[in-house]
């Protein structure tokens, strides 16, 4: 490739002006002139039976044009209630009770009426006697025999080495070595249990629905989602409507994070708006955002590991005990990938995954991950500290490189680990001493991302202009991106490029927004729709100029024949041909469901000070560097390190749900504390390019792994500078203080 | 939010007859920082809210030369942090103002609607309460003036009636001699609530003998509080760091801070006694320095 002119750029953001100037339209502006307000009746349990549930008053209150409850919708699923029970524990989604409630939160009713007040005043004519049972919030205490059972009748079969609860829904196990030999021939062995909180994806922009009903039954969704196709699945799945009557039209997202992955209020939405003949407008308050979203997972992880004396790893194992809340979700081997990052010739580790009564967990920005590094990331760290090792050297010393097996056994590609240690080795706060009375601390991460599945369409219109349509709905600036790569591809200023996210009607199919896969997989499939218009360009420049195509030439919007330049003939000449019937249009395609496994790697530095009278930590400095593959567009991707950042450090630092008695007590912004710009100093990014085989230009997955390390980067930094190993999050000085009191020095 | 009926009054007049006539169903709305949370939660139901902000009275900041400030009580917080002498007159006001919620809160937020809503934690009250200010009600038998310190009934409780309103603290102009020091702790730099808050303020003789001492403190009791025993402590002593540390640790005594989400109560009483020492080492230090 020669040298590139728009991709690499940093290109401004082409949906920035609209959401600068409140003119983007997302979920809850969408009004539709008759659509119905509504309410949702939420649990104030943690753990109850449902003896009776009576909405026969809300039916007929003033305003009120549909109520719909648990039973609703298992009939809208054509299930009765002991098929329901039945399923229950393999049902991700729970979007309303039934028999029981198994979180406080879980929703249990909805109205719709003419106007909020009337819906939620209609709430109140609801009647429901709970009886009440045990609940239980601790993931420890869950997976105990003889905790409170959510699902009683679960028929997992778990063969644990030690005796489970039933709450117990998944165990995994990965093995590799003789993990006894491994112990044995190791220096020093060291095992700690680390514990991270429940915490929430934090974004902006809270759920909002709206869904209508045509005449023929034909319904239309407009949702915030990271994927369209996504939320049309969930939809049709629960309510058995066939795709040809689902269209989905995503609106601009205010964050996701992983927490608009799948539908969530969408199915609720739909239904109501079937029952009451009229459109319905569903909208999420920070509250129950907070309380009946999908928050992260917390993980108790007991880790133990072998070194020898110079610092090479010789056997790792341990126990992950994953908090799932009310129903069993996916789990992704975090722990596995946490250690994944270093030559372990002995491993074995155990998953738990339990459920507790707490809102379901769904993804959050490289799900678990985040946790299991805390574990593994902190583990290193004390063995450095051990050996009297420098941090960075006991990492290098272990990493990873080109060909290296995975504990799954499948080869390393070319990788940049190396790179981007040695990138913060050379930099000044690496090299560099701290200044008096601060610490660092230094953790890594690393995120492959999966390909799954996208297309783009790619037209060249009558003047010459380019649009392109695609199903992935942008959240990070993928619009931007891809204009890009259609402006790079051809020669094209951005202005000569219009990018579209269609809806599951207009656009071809798109998974998901998210998991770092978006610029990878849909930057190939734009790429190969460049690719099939080119073809077609050519074919017809060869044809107009009476030329074979392989002695064709291109710059400057114009193909010429070999050596005559003078007589050429534009893409506009091209395209304007292309319409009225005087000839074929032209619209490429492309798409990609496959891509080489590609990770990519993190390395943190926290530099912080810690005021040993209150416990407070202050982050004085904070450099995020990461083998982003190639920049596409460094302001984006350094957007991306630096956001990560943050939300790891407030994980670390200050933010967590607080259950008492199965209740939440700060579903709010208050006292759920995200950090902001005021207790935060820049983030430097630092991006190391070591390009992927497969990544369009190169590039590979950037959204995920820079939230991996913080946790562990801060802790590490806590640690070292109280001398007071830290192995539970969050670190707020109240923590931090009891630490030093435990040890006589607060 | 629950309907309700919105009044916008220019009179005191007419603000008390409002008042009158809703009985017990008005609210009274200044920056409404915390009113409309409440509001949007519903945790209060009224069924008429008077805004406040265009009485004349309760927009006064006026600083009358050697007796005091005149702070209407709707004036904004950052009308406040602008006034000129503000932070040479009262710094400890300055320093609890510039630290409360954030810039957009501070912008809407005032020091009346701090005060009332009565929050044991409210970030005004201590140096008020260090200031001796005094509050200036107004209600349907005419105006009456209490100190600051009977104002605090309990949480979110205050001495107003229901027919009365705040119309003005009043805040004596504290000796030239005086040093004061506010400190607050929070988990976050902005936006967050107070785990403890501290306000000193010394009036400092000869030889560093301590004529009088006022130490507030607030989150750690029902409603903010004036830490007497640290101040008879203080009172007619040369301070050093010892007569410190025991004031702090009498001020820590004095505070009965309760277990909530934001910290338990035995961190907010060893921080009650951290803060104290560091306020009122901070007042020795600002009186040693020229
Ligand atoms: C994000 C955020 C951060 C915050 N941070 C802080 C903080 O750091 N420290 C802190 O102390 N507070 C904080 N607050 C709370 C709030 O901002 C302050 O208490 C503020 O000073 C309230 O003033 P206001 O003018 O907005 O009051 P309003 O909301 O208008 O009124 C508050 C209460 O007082 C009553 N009231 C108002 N004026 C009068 C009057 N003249 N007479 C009688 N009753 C009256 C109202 O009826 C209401 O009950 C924060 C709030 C938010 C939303």
């Amino acid at each position: 490739m020669s040298k590139p002119k728009v991709v690499g750029q940093r290109v401004p953001r082409v949906d920035v002006p609209d959401k600068v100037t409140g003119r983007a339209i997302f979920a809850a502006d969408v009004a539709i002139s008759n659509a119905l307000a509504s309410a949702v009746l939420r649990s104030p349990h943690a753990h109850a039976k449902i003896r009776r549930l009576d909405v026969s008053r809300a039916r007929t209150a003033e305003g009120v044009a549909a109520v719909i409850t648990g039973q609703d919708l298992l009939q809208a699923q054509g299930l009765t209630m002991e098929e329901a029970r039945r399923l229950r524990p393999a049902l991700r989604q729970h979007y309303l009770a039934w028999d029981k409630v198994i979180y406080a939160g879980q929703a249990v009713a909805v109205v719709a009426a003419t106007t909020q007040e009337a819906a939620q005043k209609a709430l109140g004519l609801i009647q429901v006697d709970y009886e009440l049972l045990p609940s239980v919030t601790d993931v420890e205490t869950a997976m105990k025999p003889g905790a409170p059972a959510l699902h009683p009748n679960l028929a997992v079969r778990i063969s644990a080495k030690v005796e489970v609860s039933d709450n117990v829904v998944m165990r995994t196990e990965i093995r590799k070595g003789d993990v006894a030999a491994g112990f044995a021939q190791a220096d020093i062995v060291l095992e700690e249990t680390f514990r991270t909180q429940m915490v929430h994806q934090g974004y902006m922009e809270p759920h909002a629905v709206t869904a209508s009903v045509a005449a023929d039954g034909k319904i239309t969704v407009w949702t915030t989602t990271q994927g369209s196709f996504s939320i049309r699945q969930g939809i049709s799945q629960t309510l058995n409507i066939p795709d040809s009557q689902l269209r989905v039209i995503p609106t601009e997202v205010g964050g996701g994070f992983g927490a608009k992955a799948f539908t969530l209020i969408e199915p609720l939405c739909v239904l109501l708006a079937q029952k009451a003949g009229r459109p319905v407008k569903m909208v999420m308050s920070r509250e129950e955002e907070f309380i009946a979203a999908t928050p992260a997972p917390p993980v108790v992880y007991r880790l133990k590991m072998g070194a020898t004396r110079d610092g090479r790893i010789t056997a790792a194992e341990g126990t992950a005990i994953f908090d799932a809340g009310a129903f069993a979700g996916e789990m992704a081997p975090s722990a596995m990938d946490s250690l994944a990052l270093y030559k372990v010739p002995n491993l074995s580790l155990e998953h738990f995954q339990v459920v507790t009564n707490k809102p379901p967990v769904g993804a959050y920005r490289a799900p678990n991950h985040p946790q299991g590094a805390f574990a593994s990331e902190s583990m290193l760290d004390m063995i450095a500290q051990s050996l009297s090792l420098d941090p960075l050297e006991l990492r290098l010393r272990n990493a990873v490189q080109d060909g290296d097996a995975t504990p799954d056994g499948v080869p390393l590609g070319r990788i940049g680990f190396k790179e981007t240690l040695q990138r913060i080795r050379e930099h000044p706060i690496w090299r560099e001493k701290p200044k008096a009375g601060r610490s660092r601390g230094l953790a890594c991460g690393v995120w492959t991302p999966a390909a799954l599945t996208s297309t783009a369409q790619l037209q060249v219109t009558p003047d010459g202009s380019f649009a392109l349509t695609m199903g992935s709905v942008d959240i990070t600036g993928v619009r931007t991106t891809m204009a890009q790569i259609v402006a790079e591809e051809f020669g094209l200023d951005m202005k000569e490029v219009a990018v579209t996210t269609g809806d599951t009607d207009t656009a071809g199919y798109a998974d998901v927004s998210g998991g770092s896969r978006t610029t990878r997989t849909t930057g190939t499939a734009v790429l190969r729709a460049c690719q099939d218009v080119k073809a077609q360009l050519r074919e017809r420049a060869a044809a107009q100029l009476r030329v074979s195509i392989e002695d064709l030439e291109y710059g400057d919007k114009k193909f010429w024949a070999n050596g005559s330049p003078k007589t050429s003939v534009s893409i506009e000449a091209i395209a304007g041909k292309a319409v009225f019937g005087r000839g074929d249009v032209i619209v490429g395609h492309g798409q990609c469901s496959r891509l080489g496994r590609e990770p990519a790697y993190a390395v943190h530095v926290a530099e912080i000070s810690v005021d040993r009278e209150t416990g407070q930590v202050q982050v004085e400095r904070y450099v995020a560097a990461q083998d982003v593959g190639f920049a596409l567009n460094p302001t984006l991707v350094e957007g991306q390190l630096q956001g990560s950042a943050v939300q790891g450090i407030g994980w670390a630092l200050s933010e967590g749900y607080v259950y008492r008695n199965g209740i939440l007590q700060n579903p709010n912004f208050l006292d759920y504390r995200m950090l902001t710009a005021a207790d935060l100093p820049p983030i430097e990014p630092v991006l190391v390019e070591v390009a992927a085989p497969d990544g369009p230009y190169g590039a590979r997955g950037v959204g995920e792994p820079p939230i991996i390390p913080p946790l562990a980067a801060v802790a590490n930094a806590v640690s070292r500078a109280i001398g007071i190993r830290i192995t539970s999050l969050p670190m707020t000085s109240e923590a931090v203080w009891r630490a030093l009191k435990a040890r006589g020095q607060a | 939010m629950n309907p309700f009926e919105y009044r916008r009054p220019k009179t005191l007049r007419e603000t008390l007859r409002l008042l009158a006539a809703a009985k017990d169903g008005a609210k009274l709305l200044a920056g409404g920082t915390d009113l409309l949370i409440q509001l949007k939660e519903r945790r209060t139901l009224p069924s008429l809210v008077v805004d406040i902000k265009a009485i004349p009275e309760l927009q006064r900041l006026e600083h009358v030369s050697q007796r005091g400030l005149h702070l209407g009580a709707a004036v904004s917080l950052n009308r406040v942090l602008d006034y000129p002498l503000l932070a040479q007159h009262f710094p400890i006001l300055a320093q609890a103002c510039v630290q409360l919620g954030s810039l957009q809160i501070r912008s809407r937020a005032s020091v009346g609607g701090n005060l009332c809503n009565a929050s044991p934690a409210a970030s005004t009250a201590p140096s008020l309460l260090c200031l001796k200010a005094q509050a200036v009600i107004a209600g349907p038998g005419g105006r009456r003036r209490i100190l600051l310190e009977d104002f605090f009934q309990g949480p979110n409780q205050t001495a107003l009636g229901k027919d009365e309103l705040l119309v003005e603290v009043f805040v004596p102009t504290p000796s030239p001699s005086s040093r004061g020091c506010y400190l607050q702790l929070t988990q976050r730099q902005e936006m967050d609530i107070p785990m403890v808050n501290v306000a000193c303020l010394l009036t400092l003789g000869r030889g560093g003998r301590c004529q009088q001492a006022r130490v507030a403190l607030g989150a750690v009791a029902p409603t903010p509080i004036r830490a007497r025993r640290a101040e008879a402590l203080l009172e007619g002593h040369a301070l050093n760091s010892q007569a410190i540390q025991e004031a702090a640790e009498a001020a820590a005594k004095e505070s009965s801070p309760i277990d909530d989400v934001r910290a338990s109560a035995e961190y907010r009483r060893e921080m009650v006694k951290v803060l104290t020492r560091r306020a009122l080492q901070s007042c020795l230090e600002e009186a040693a320095s020229p």
